[in-house]
């Protein structure tokens, strides 16, 4: 049985990295008691896969895993379960089986939104700036930032990525691509308008598969969907 | 604090999840409504620290009280300290972020004495004075305990209280006693040191104990300067390990921290009676926990942190009585969960039958084998009854199993060591690989040869001896790199200036504490590690305070000299250890006293404690 979790990532857990928070899911998993499949071999893993990595530093309302199970369980006793030995700040929102043959989250999921706040209260006409700053931004063609990545540095054009970006009230909303076929990262865009990331508090709203003009859910691709609330 | 951690600091230092204090099993008080807090302080850093059994167990014992609260601090890494200064803040406690200085008790356990650094690094950066006569009533009581406690001396001069020997009843004695005195939420100092120094057996509180030199520098007496105290400090020992607190859950670290893992205890003490180990000395004698407490622990552990791993642990774990038993009943119990079991410190003569059987079932990872010295000559002075014959039968039995590499611990510097004993290594890592060709083929066949150097510890039957110098040590590494032909034989070696200074605070007086003090006033820290390690700086530190560090490392000690360390009682008798000594220069080795006759070492008779094997 294969079950798909949507769980958020609070402000507690958000200076854990992607492979801690892997390695928190495996072993709140076994605390469960849930039926873990197993890969074959001398070291025996439980078969998780993530959506995708969310930054060091960031929240999260909507983060996405699938895990193998050896046996059936009911999806709102496992959800339980999983929150009685979760970190606090880290919380299963809702499970759904989805079928053995369905593609790797991280395959399908290819759009991200987020909510950039500032962690100060910005000085007076900061966001005007702000705005027209990114007005600016989006009227480019090409947006290019430097990437270095064990294999050197290269050139990304961000801007056909940059699929919404607005200043709405005091937050920067902004909707982008994201996983193996196209990336923008939240810091990159704050960078691109002269401010320093770690003085922002970057939340991901949502994570997306882009299908036929509209934005779907991973949990849409699951049968029944319990909700953890 | 907390905004600022969050906002400017975590951001800003590596590995920040060190630093969080809310990991699954982490327990948070409500800090107003419990009266007593301590502090429980690792002066490495947290990945390190955190694989720490003896912290996990005085954890557990602390929080289990409805009156106290026990909190994690490490040495922060220097990211995180350069931080801390540039913003003024005090060094915290991981579960409440509250400055240190706000506990009445804090806690360091010494396990390394390349960490003493750390430890007045820690007390400056949490704003409390480094040195013990600089404290009032105001600050908290600092504590230090664990198997370098047995020299308390070096550090003499910055902590109030040493608790000498096994830390599980005497935490529950000072926290009672402390709770006695505590008045409008103060700890009176001077009134708890002297109550806790004359009621409670392995306390040493070096302020209550005056020591006088020859003038040649050797120490002329220790004597107490005040009524009640005793001129001798016996450590306490937990005589049955089966009744012993032992958590149930073990803090979860999110980050990929050492020994991230389920670990049982399966005995405490070793009576193989290794001449170079103090452990062997100082945690006799020999307790084992019963089969059953360790399944039923192994089941809690287990299910609380949902580790992957389950180690057994001890100075010997092959020595086990039950070993195979156990084993065979875990592996049976977890395999299906994908737990491994993992069997740290196994002797070569344990690798057989049916426990080779049932390791050949676990994970490869490393298997480390120790003979120590190269020739049986020097292994029968060191009294590491191990022959060669074992050793080439127990890799034999590891690379018929499958293993590809295995890796050779060795000592250089051993007392009566010569050249054809270093040349002894080299021939028996040929003759570990030609063992290896017969049975495995491919280029991951690999010997791999560790070898350190030799630092004679106190309350051992090598106390009395030189440590080999820094040039002899260098002259036989050379050897060995010189005669170690072909990439399939790996050779490692430790840095001989950090086993020098090892070997100065290992047998240092209270003296030597003065050279620490300024060392880290030039910045000496986290000497363990390579990179931060200026040996020019320590050489400095003791040129400034007229010390010579050799007097302490390198020379020869008369048995009638007054040792450092000689009002600290770790159970064993002077007598037993002059007679290993002789024994040692003999070449005469001293048997088992689980299988063979007793030695006389003095523990079981003097302790009351006897050695504790399940089944008997």
């Amino acid at each position: 049985m294969r079950v798909r979790l949507c769980f958020t990532k609070g402000p507690g857990v958000r200076f854990i990295s992607h492979l801690d928070l892997m390695r928190t899911f495996e072993r709140a998993l076994r605390r469960a008691a849930l039926p873990l499949a197993l890969t074959q071999g001398y070291h025996p893993r439980p078969k998780l896969t993530f959506a995708s990595a969310l930054a060091l530093g960031a929240t999260s309302e909507a983060e996405y895993l699938d895990v193998e199970l050896a046996s059936p369980v009911q999806l709102g006793d496992a959800i339980h379960r999983l929150n009685d030995v979760l970190p606090d700040d880290l919380r299963v929102t809702a499970a759904g089986e989805v079928p053995a043959a369905a593609r790797p989250l991280m395959a399908i999921v290819d759009t991200a939104a987020y909510e950039l706040r500032p962690l100060w209260p910005l000085d007076d006409g900061k966001w005007e700036r702000l705005q027209s700053a990114l007005a600016d931004l989006l009227q480019e063609k090409t947006v290019l930032v430097e990437r270095t990545t064990k294999s050197g540095t290269r050139q990304v054009n961000l801007r056909p990525l940059i699929l919404r970006a607005e200043v709405a009230g005091d937050e920067i909303n902004m909707l982008v691509r994201s996983g193996s076929r196209g990336n923008v990262r939240p810091d990159e865009l704050l960078t691109l308008l002269g401010e320093e990331p770690t003085q922002w508090h970057i939340h991901r709203v949502g994570l997306f598969i882009a299908r036929e003009g509209r934005l779907s859910s991973p949990m849409e691709e699951a049968g029944v969907v319990v909700d953890g609330s | 604090m907390e905004t600022a951690l969050h906002t400017e600091v975590l951001p800003a230092v590596s590995r920040p999840a060190r630093y969080l204090g809310n990991e699954y099993n982490s327990i948070r008080k409500d800090w107003a409504k419990v009266p007593l807090k301590m502090a429980l302080a690792f002066p490495d850093v947290y990945d390190v620290g955190m694989g720490h059994l003896g912290l996990k167990i005085l954890y557990h014992i602390v929080n289990q009280r409805q009156d106290a609260l026990a909190e994690r601090v490490f040495a922060p890494w220097t990211d995180m300290e350069e931080q801390l200064i540039r913003r003024d803040l005090p060094l915290f406690s991981l579960e409440s972020h509250r400055p240190l200085r706000d506990f009445h008790l804090i806690g360091f356990t010494l396990q390394y004495e390349l960490s003493y650094s750390n430890i007045l690094n820690m007390l400056h950066l949490a704003g409390i004075p480094p040195r013990a006569r600089d404290r009032d009533e105001g600050h908290p009581i600092i504590i230090a305990g664990g198997p370098c406690a047995y020299n308390p001396e070096p550090l003499a001069d910055f902590i109030d209280l040493f608790a000498i020997g096994e830390g599980e009843y005497v935490i529950d004695e000072l926290i009672d006693l402390a709770l006695g005195l505590l008045h409008r939420g103060r700890l009176p100092r001077e009134e708890f040191l002297l109550e806790a120094a004359r009621k409670i057996q392995g306390i040493y509180v070096p302020a209550f104990y005056d020591v006088e030199y020859h003038p040649d520098g050797r120490v002329a007496s220790i004597s107490p300067n005040r009524e009640g105290v005793p001129p001798r400090v016996r450590k306490q020992v937990v005589p049955d390990l089966d009744r012993a607190p032992y958590p149930d859950a073990f803090v979860v670290p999110y980050i990929d921290a050492i020994h991230d893992r389920a670990t049982l205890e399966v005995f405490r003490g070793c009576t193989r009676g290794c001449r170079f180990c103090q452990a062997g000395m100082i945690y006799r004698p020999v307790r084992e926990r019963e089969a059953s407490t360790l399944l039923r622990q192994a089941d809690e552990l287990i299910r609380n942190t949902g580790y992957e791993e389950l180690a057994l642990s001890s100075l010997s774990t092959g020595d086990y009585t039950c070993i195979e038993d156990l084993a065979a009943d875990l592996m049976s119990r977890y395999r299906d969960q994908g737990i491994a079991l993992s069997l740290p410190s196994l002797r070569v003569d344990s690798f057989k039958g049916e426990l080779a059987e049932e390791i050949r079932k676990m994970r490869k990872t490393n298997l480390t084998f120790a003979p120590e010295a190269g020739t049986q000559r020097l292994r029968d002075v060191i009294n590491k009854n191990i022959t060669e014959e074992d050793l080439l039968r127990g890799v034999e039995e590891a690379f018929a199993a499958g293993w590809d590499s295995v890796k050779l611990y060795f000592m250089l510097g051993l007392p009566t060591e010569t050249e054809e004993d270093v040349l002894g290594i080299i021939d028996l890592a040929n003759k570990v690989l030609d063992v290896a060709r017969r049975h495995r083929q491919g280029p991951r066949v690999k010997v791999s040869v560790s070898v350190s150097s030799f630092v004679p510890k106190s309350h051992t039957p090598f106390q009395w001896e030189p440590q080999a110098s820094m040039e002899v040590l260098e002259e036989r590494q050379r050897l060995l790199t010189q005669g170690i032909k072909g990439r399939r034989i790996q050779l490692s070696w430790h840095d001989v200036r950090t086993s020098f200074l090892e070997g100065v605070f290992a047998r240092g007086d209270r003296r030597v504490g003065r050279a620490l003090a300024r060392a880290v006033e030039l910045g000496c820290r986290f000497d363990g590690w390579s990179e931060h390690f200026s040996f020019p700086k320590w050489t400095q530190a003791f040129q400034e305070c007229g010390l010579d560090p050799t007097f302490y490392a390198n020379r020869r000690r008369e048995y009638e000299e007054v040792l450092p360390w000689s009002h600290i009682d770790a159970g064993v008798t002077k007598g037993f250890l002059m007679r290993e000594h002789k024994r040692a220069l003999e070449g005469q080795p001293t048997g088992d006293c689980r299988v063979e006759e007793c030695p006389g070492c003095g523990v079981c008779t003097r302790l009351g404690v006897a050695n504790r094997i399940v089944g008997d």
